[in-house]
């Protein structure tokens, strides 16, 4: 009799203990999610403007830009919300720059119908002005920096390539190394030493004069 | 990942290490530059996908019936296309005989499933 007694003081003891195991289990796991989030919300905060430049630079147009920044930081929190804040920088500059591309791709398909249709004419004076800075949509903090090197280089960057362009700001701005500019852009890292040596050196040409 | 924003003098940028410098630094100004509503936009975007993660993901609720669908979708396929059991042939003009007999018989049925029995008592007989 006293070992059946026993016996079921033990489980109840074990029953106890896992009991207690499993409520602080859940509280580290809620703790941790938490974590995440924070994380995820730190990071994106870090990085929307610099992306946002990225895209609008690219694009040349500010609702696209906003729109691509907002694939990426939707794809990002679906698909990878849940790796840890240091791998969060080449997975989210890599759905940008698919984003970009994607863009780039449409942007491309569209002015080749619009040429075949004969609105080439019509659009391309549309899309001149469309490219042109309009001076009342900027304060004038912002102004005040565009006259200077700053506009010079937002000049140079846009009438770059787009994969030079892409390739420089990863590197030269984002700081990624050519191995991880590769996995972002999607290509060899011979074509990243390529691309970004090319559009260094052309930069350097076209802002000699506002860096001198 | 990029160096804080730096006055725009007149510095020779005679090296590729200050030339960099100096664009990173007008890349990061023109961060500082953006509009307020840029700004406003830009946060509404990352609060819109952060509530998104923050969502328990809802349980496909179509799903099952979709199965469900399917499985009946099969099942009458599988009948429709299920062939007639013909029998290879019929039988004769004897083996009808016998099968008439069978059942216009009123033996119990105990008597046949003992045939043969009945059959050996009846030949050992003779």
């Amino acid at each position: 009799m006293s070992a059946i007694l026993t016996l079921a003081a033990a489980r109840d003891d074990a029953q106890a203990m896992h009991g207690y195991d499993g409520d602080h289990a859940a509280e580290r796991r809620e703790s941790k999610v938490l974590q995440r989030q924070l994380g995820l919300g730190n990071f994106l905060a870090g990085v929307e403007r610099r992306a946002y430049r990225m895209a609008r630079i690219a694009t040349g147009n500010q609702e696209e830009a906003l729109d691509i920044v907002q694939d990426a930081m939707l794809k990002l929190v679906e698909k990878y919300g849940d790796k840890p804040e240091s791998e969060l920088g080449p997975l989210f500059f890599r759905i940008l720059q698919s984003r970009i591309r994607d863009w780039y791709r449409r942007s491309t398909v569209r002015n080749r119908f619009r040429s075949w249709l004969g609105m080439a004419d019509e659009e391309d004076d549309e899309d001149a002005l469309q490219l042109v800075a309009d001076p009342a949509g900027k304060t004038p903090d912002e102004l005040l920096a565009l006259q200077g090197s700053m506009g010079a280089l937002e000049d140079a960057l846009a009438k770059l390539p787009l994969r030079q362009q892409q390739v420089f700001l990863l590197r030269a701005w984002e700081g990624l190394d050519v191995k991880q500019t590769a996995q972002v852009m999607g290509c060899a890292e011979g074509s990243v030493k390529t691309h970004y040596s090319r559009a260094l050196a052309t930069l350097r040409e076209r802002l000699g004069d506002h860096y001198l | 990942m990029s160096e804080p924003s730096i006055p725009d003098t007149k510095v020779p940028a005679s090296s590729e290490a200050e030339f960099l410098r100096r664009v990173r630094a007008d890349l990061d100004r023109s961060c500082s530059a953006l509009d307020g509503q840029t700004l406003s936009r830009l946060n509404r975007i990352r609060h819109a996908a952060l509530e998104r993660k923050a969502q328990p993901r809802r349980a496909p609720v179509l799903l099952p019936f979709g199965g469900l669908v399917t499985a009946v979708v099969l099942v009458f396929a599988v009948m429709l296309n299920e062939p007639t059991q013909v029998p290879d042939a019929l039988p004769s003009g004897a083996e009808q005989l016998e099968y008439l007999d069978l059942l216009s018989s009123t033996e119990d049925l105990d008597f046949y499933e003992e045939l043969e029995f009945y059959q050996w008592l009846a030949d050992s007989s003779i």
